[in-house]
């Protein structure tokens, strides 16, 4: 606290630190994030609101880390996945109010022994979750871990034919999400996708004829269209 | 007739309104000038402008230069559908660029912190942007060197944080 109270007093007038943090955070927000990052080394003032949560909406964004799939022993005989937050920039995930992920292991989806991360798009993130009873079933989770807030896919009917899942998600262009599953039939044809759109909470099946015998092509998502 | 009816209503606009710094100056301008500040357009809405309105955390050298701008950028809204207005926008922007290079760097801070007390939210706008324009692609060196920022890492403190944002220091 003492070194803290030093710290302030050392700071000189008429230079940018006059300026309240709103006003720094305001003129950091037209800056590149690449710009911004490297400002964290400036002073401890300017690390310490660059990372504030508050702050972080108005700030570019860069790359904080990843969520990966941890595995560990549920008892002698059985496995259990739980998804691990790691953060590329290191050193902060012990402070609570610096926490990019509050839950980093989801623990916030109730009534789940297992977690597997399967895909993410722009802050959400596509889970398969195993439930504690019965435990030969699942769902599909869509969460947002920053607001943990989540809801369970329907169930996705021709299950059996899922080959891919994939999470397509851009706020720009629209609060919802839609989620993508690509069936194949046994020799490995996509026989078609199911769409999942959060506007209606249900699933739609589309057939268009990409079924390729030879090269078994994955259709790319590019665009939700609206 | 359409630019004729606009100056009547700058020239004209209603009551005169004075602005006391706080050093003590009078800045007498209208109200359609003065209430670019939303701050003081709250005011005049609620009838408290009468005795004058004191600013006492702007100095008169700072309300001088803000005053300059909302007399330039008062015909701004009042011209609408004037066939001149095309080069009076040209004419503010090179008011507006001269008003901010010129300016040192404690003079440009002030000048945010009055833009932003007073709620001139174009002018706040503008100083802003003319300080992320001098940060781009700056060091951290450069930056505390620009603008006064005491560096309070310790060398190991500072070299830790380096660490952790390698990547942006990369070109």
């Amino acid at each position: 606290m003492a070194m803290e109270l030093e710290r302030a007093t050392k700071k000189r007038r008429g230079g940018i630190d006059d300026l309240p943090d709103d006003l720094i955070v305001d003129i950091l927000s037209r800056l590149p994030a690449k710009s911004v990052c490297r400002f964290k080394c400036v002073s401890w003032r300017w690390r310490r609101l660059i990372y504030h949560r508050d702050h972080r909406k108005k700030l570019p964004h860069t790359l904080s880390g990843f969520i990966s799939r941890y595995c560990g022993p549920l008892n002698d005989d059985e496995l259990v996945s739980i998804p691990h937050f790691d953060s590329i920039d290191g050193g902060e995930e012990d402070e609570e109010e610096h926490r990019l992920v509050p839950d980093p292991s989801l623990s916030f989806l109730l009534g789940y022994m297992s977690i597997s991360p399967k895909d993410c798009c722009n802050g959400l993130l596509l889970c398969l979750c195993c439930k504690n009873s019965p435990r030969d079933e699942s769902d599909y989770v869509v969460c947002n871990p920053a607001t943990q807030r989540w809801i369970i896919l329907p169930e996705i009917d021709d299950y059996d034919q899922l080959a891919t899942i994939l999470l397509c998600f851009d706020p720009a262009l629209s609060p919802y999400f839609h989620v993508f599953a690509i069936l194949e039939d046994a020799d490995g044809c996509i026989t078609g996708v199911e769409i999942f759109s959060s506007e209606t909470g249900r699933w739609s099946h589309r057939e268009n004829g990409w079924v390729d015998q030879d090269d078994h092509m994955l259709p790319m998502v590019l665009q939700v269209q609206h | 007739m359409a630019a004729a009816a606009a100056e009547a209503t700058i020239d004209g606009g209603g009551k005169m309104i004075i602005l006391i710094s706080a050093d003590g100056k009078r800045f007498e301008v209208t109200e359609a000038v003065a209430s670019q500040s939303q701050l003081i357009s709250n005011m005049i809405e609620d009838d408290c402008t009468e005795n004058g309105v004191r600013l006492p955390n702007v100095d008169g050298d700072i309300l001088t230069m803000v005053v300059d701008y909302c007399n330039m950028h008062a015909g701004d809204a009042a011209a609408d559908g004037d066939t001149t207005k095309a080069s009076s926008t040209e004419e503010l922007k090179k008011f507006d660029a001269e008003l901010v290079q010129a300016l040192e760097n404690p003079v440009l801070f002030k000048l945010i912190l009055a833009a932003n007390f007073l709620n001139i939210k174009s002018l706040l706008d503008m100083t802003c942007q003319r300080v992320a324009d001098m940060m781009s692609g700056k060091t951290p060196e450069q930056m505390r060197e620009t603008f006064s920022i005491e560096n309070d890492f310790t060398p190991e403190e500072e070299a830790a944080i380096r660490q952790e944002n390698a990547w942006a220091f990369d070109d």
